[in-house]
């Protein structure tokens, strides 16, 4: 066999075996104007995924967006993401979630239904790791949704941590950690916006 | 004689029953705070229907209600609590009719007790996505969106399943509205198939007869309804407007509501019912958590 041919080979296997964030696997990404008809790219938004995934929905996978948060702000919307550490995040959930900014009625809503154990945020944007939903549902709990830095690289990257560090960990010395590693969507629903 | 300082036990006077009372007082502060400190649970409406007099009927999809609204002022006059997760309502006779996601049926309540009296046809299981229903009180007949099954169902309005309405453009039933006259159904549908991805309304005859298909620039339409003069409410809940198109013709006439900007306010119209004696229409929005109007005078919109 020739040398370049057994290159050209290695190569593709190379790009096969990478992970590839996945497009959606539902009917409606083999036509993009079902989403895409109604408005530019730009200004989609959470009523485009709670169509299918909200009330009356066609998919199975209920949510609901958490506080006034929009569903982008966790989730890409046409695959998955490439985190730090090289690793494909599930679910669609991005690499990297902003935490401040575009939620200006953040405070608003916190005073008005009393939200507590949100810490004050020193980045805009934190890091994301998830390949586990945790050992609730029997999966390992590193990079689960709060690992509790599990890896020991500082960072803590599970997808709750990055805005509830706080009450996760401040009844570390009374209490112990709260579920750290378990699948807190056991407890609180996507489908009710984790409450 | 007695020190004046001092009631008749010996007892300094002007602090006892201030110890008490300022007790009590921090007492109840606390518990108020107590009380305030739990997290709200905004309101998620999504189907609206009229009940007897001046009253609405709004399911409300995430606190598991279906609520009475005075329809001047839209405020909650009281909730018939439902197990599971409500999408479609309806009033008849005493009767609150309503479209369990959770249970998978219609379920059929009495409107005073709020005790459940039966499920039309077979039951839980039955109706896997109950989005929308429609009575028509002179025939007794309940129209239902099996969303899921591509049709709509007729049921009596004591149970039985009556027949289906199906049809190769019924991809995904997701609203239903019986006209002024009770003589033709219009059925928000969604495309799903590769080929007609596009939104569009089914106009069938009572019988389940198609006799024509309304499309438009909308694709999602969620809610539908109608008015005394000849105009079909259309809501799209991804464009956040409702369209307001003419029911013969087809024609946008004009369109309710403002496309919300990007970055906005997370809105997401559902559903929509006429109100003739204000001449105005009523909407739902699940992401705002509450009741629009917009006018309609003199029959224009």
């Amino acid at each position: 066999m020739r040398a370049s041919n057994l290159l050209l080979a290695v190569l593709m296997l190379t790009l096969l075996a990478a992970p590839q964030p996945a497009f959606a696997s539902s009917p409606q990404s083999k036509n993009c104007n079902y989403c895409h008809k109604a408005r530019p790219i730009w200004s989609m938004r959470a009523a485009t995924c709670l169509t299918c995934h909200g009330p009356g929905g066609s998919s199975s996978l209920r949510a609901a967006a958490h506080i006034q948060m929009d569903c982008r702000d966790c989730h890409m919307t046409h695959g998955g993401s490439i985190n730090w550490l090289g690793e494909l995040n599930s679910k669609f959930l991005r690499k990297d979630v902003d935490r401040t900014g575009q939620h200006s009625d953040e405070q608003d809503y916190y005073s008005r239904y009393s939200i507590p154990h949100i810490k004050a945020l020193d980045e805009n944007y934190a890091q994301v790791v998830f390949t586990s939903r945790g050992t609730g549902v029997g999966e390992p709990s590193l990079h689960s949704f709060a690992d509790g830095d599990q890896d020991r690289n500082g960072i803590y990257d599970g997808i709750c941590e990055v805005c509830h560090l706080e009450f996760l960990y401040q009844n570390e010395q009374a209490s112990g950690p709260h579920h750290i590693g378990e699948t807190c969507t056991a407890c609180h629903l996507h489908s009710n916006g984790f409450r | 004689m007695m020190d004046s300082r001092k009631n008749y036990l010996g007892r300094s006077r002007g602090t006892g029953w201030r110890k008490p009372f300022f007790s009590v007082a921090v007492l109840v502060a606390i518990l108020a705070g107590c009380a305030d400190s739990k997290v709200e649970q905004p309101d998620t409406p999504v189907r609206i229907a009229w009940a007897q007099g001046a009253q609405l009927l709004v399911s409300d999809y995430q606190k598991q209600s279906v609520q009475f609204r005075d329809s001047q002022t839209l405020t909650v006059q009281r909730s018939l609590a439902v197990k599971g997760h409500p999408l479609a309502v309806g009033y008849t006779q005493g009767k609150v009719l309503v479209g369990n996601e959770t249970t998978q049926c219609v379920e059929v309540y009495d409107s005073t007790s709020g005790v459940m009296l039966y499920s039309l046809g077979d039951g839980p299981g039955s109706i896997p996505l109950p989005n929308d229903l429609a009575i028509d009180e002179a025939s007794g007949r309940v129209f239902v969106t099996d969303s899921s099954n591509h049709r709509v169902e007729v049921f009596s309005l004591a149970g039985p399943l009556l027949y289906s309405i199906t049809d190769r453009l019924l991809i995904q039933p997701t609203s239903v509205v019986l006209d002024a006259a009770g003589e033709h159904l219009y059925v928000g549908n969604l495309g799903l198939a590769p080929s007609t991805y596009g939104g569009n309304v089914l106009v069938f005859t009572v019988a389940g007869q198609f006799e024509r298909s309304i499309a438009g620039d909308f694709t999602h339409p969620k809610g539908v309804t109608v008015d005394d003069a000849g105009h079909l409410y259309l809501v799209d809940a991804i464009l956040g407007q409702v369209l307001v198109l003419d029911t013969l013709t087809g024609v946008e006439i004009t369109k309710l509501g403002v496309e919300p900007p990007y970055g906005g306010p997370h809105k997401m119209p559902f559903d929509a019912v006429f109100d003739g004696g204000n001449q105005r229409i009523l909407v739902t929005d699940y992401l705002l958590g509450k009741i629009e109007t917009y006018a309609v005078t003199g029959g224009n919109p």
